[in-house]
């Protein structure tokens, strides 16, 4: 299964940290905080997010 | 454990009863029965390196999908009456993908970081530290001598310990005891305490003498079975314990809500229909905000969250006849208590009107990043 792109999701009001989100071709949806470890390690490799809508 | 009762001495209570290891958190692992797989629902999965797999079982393969893991995948392996009778319904099943010649610096395992507060009491790193003993059941389509380690926060202190399997594909009870560690330094907070680590295969950099204390990382002793190595072979593990002192004792069998509850500190899960969260409110036609109250507190606060299909949650609205399928889901605003959850969905509410959040029978959500 490819490895879907982190996006950036819109940053609120009570938001300290923004948020990204991916979802898999299986329908899973996943998202973490961009100081979250995983977010950080594919970073890492080179790879950019989608921007925010 | 023995009870006396006679005239002259009236109760007397001998043997068991005065072992360091009776009463309380005997079994210093968690979810050692293999008993929930709260991410994967009992599916095989390839772990990507340091993925965990069954809840507080973490996996590492240094190179990309050389096995695969799974909760229990037949109830009726070869020999499973063996691991019944011992009390053991499920099991974690490892399964080789190729036949790989691992390279030095690669290893293969399958462990679980123990929190340092559950291994305080043992003062490794002191002169009084307490010598602990690993039991477990073992199974394999090999046989000779396998190995794992027992290691550090910081990978620089470890002890690799070899155990036999002499017969394939039969059950096999093993028992280690391990002279606490005098030296190095073993985390009592809320980091990794010790490391307690099965190998399947490691390289010459991370393979050392057995049963003899190192100031190096070593993942399993020299010479010991490496499962990647043959293709579809499989290491099948269940009852694991680690306990204090210096004989194995009986599995601690706890309550299923308890052990549940042990796992859900590091990994805040709902699954099913029902629901999930309340006190939320409609940011707009199509976005609302609801706070998810998990059911322990985490180790530390998440830092993400995983949902099956967005399409398996809805949410509920005063005034909408029907509950509303998400097409979207996230999480923010992580604490050791709650997350705050962002559901969209296409239309139908209107920017503050209060909102609930349900999840339908094949729901599952689970927050991430409280693991160690």
């Amino acid at each position: 299964m490819t490895t879907p792109v982190w996006k950036l999701l819109p940053q609120t009001p009570t938001q300290s940290v923004q948020v990204v989100w991916r979802e898999w071709p299986d329908g899973k949806q996943e998202s973490c905080l961009v100081t979250a470890e995983e977010y950080l390690a594919w970073l890492a490799e080179g790879n950019t997010p989608l921007p925010a809508e | 454990m023995t009870m006396i009762i006679d005239g002259t001495s009236g109760t007397t209570l001998a043997a068991q009863f005065d072992s360091a290891a009776t009463f309380g958190f005997k079994n210093r692992i968690i979810n050692g029965a293999m008993v929930f797989d709260q991410r994967n629902q009992g599916a095989s999965v390839t772990p990507a390196n340091s993925a965990y797999t069954l809840d507080r079982w973490k996996c590492y393969q240094i190179t990309a999908s050389k096995f695969s893991v799974q909760q229990t995948p037949s109830a009726t392996e070869t020999g499973y009456t063996t691991r019944v009778a011992a009390g053991f319904n499920n099991y974690l099943a490892a399964t080789s993908l190729s036949a790989y010649s691992v390279s030095a610096s690669d290893y293969y395992t399958v462990q679980q970081p123990i929190e340092g507060s559950n291994i305080a009491d043992l003062a490794w790193g002191t002169a009084n530290a307490k010598t602990v003993t690993l039991s477990f059941l073992a199974y394999s389509s090999l046989t000779g001598t396998f190995g794992g380690s027992i290691f550090n926060s910081a990978g620089n202190r470890s002890y690799p310990f070899s155990y036999t399997i002499s017969s394939a594909n039969t059950w096999t009870q093993i028992s280690v005891t391990i002279a606490g560690d005098t030296s190095g330094t073993w985390l009592t907070n809320n980091g990794t305490g010790i490391q307690v680590c099965f190998g399947l295969g490691a390289g010459s950099t991370y393979t050392g003498t057995a049963n003899t204390w190192a100031g190096t990382l070593y993942i399993q002793p020299n010479s010991t079975v490496s499962v990647v190595g043959t293709n579809g072979a499989t290491f099948y593990i269940t009852g694991v314990q680690l306990e204090k002192g210096s004989t194995a004792t009986s599995f601690d069998y706890r309550d299923y809500g308890t052990e549940l509850f042990l796992c859900q500190r590091y990994l805040p899960a709902f699954s099913g229909a029902g629901q999930i969260g309340g006190g939320g409110n409609a940011v707009n036609g199509s976005t609302a905000y609801t706070t998810v109250t998990f059911p322990v507190i985490t180790r530390v606060a998440p830092s993400g969250m995983t949902v099956n299909s967005a399409g398996n949650f809805n949410i509920g609205c005063a005034g909408v006849t029907s509950d509303i399928a998400c097409t979207s889901v996230s999480a923010s605003n992580f604490s050791t208590s709650s997350a705050l959850v962002n559901s969209v969905i296409s239309s139908g509410i209107t920017g503050g009107q209060v909102i609930t959040m349900r999840g339908g029978a094949s729901a599952l959500m689970y927050f991430t990043g409280c693991e160690l």
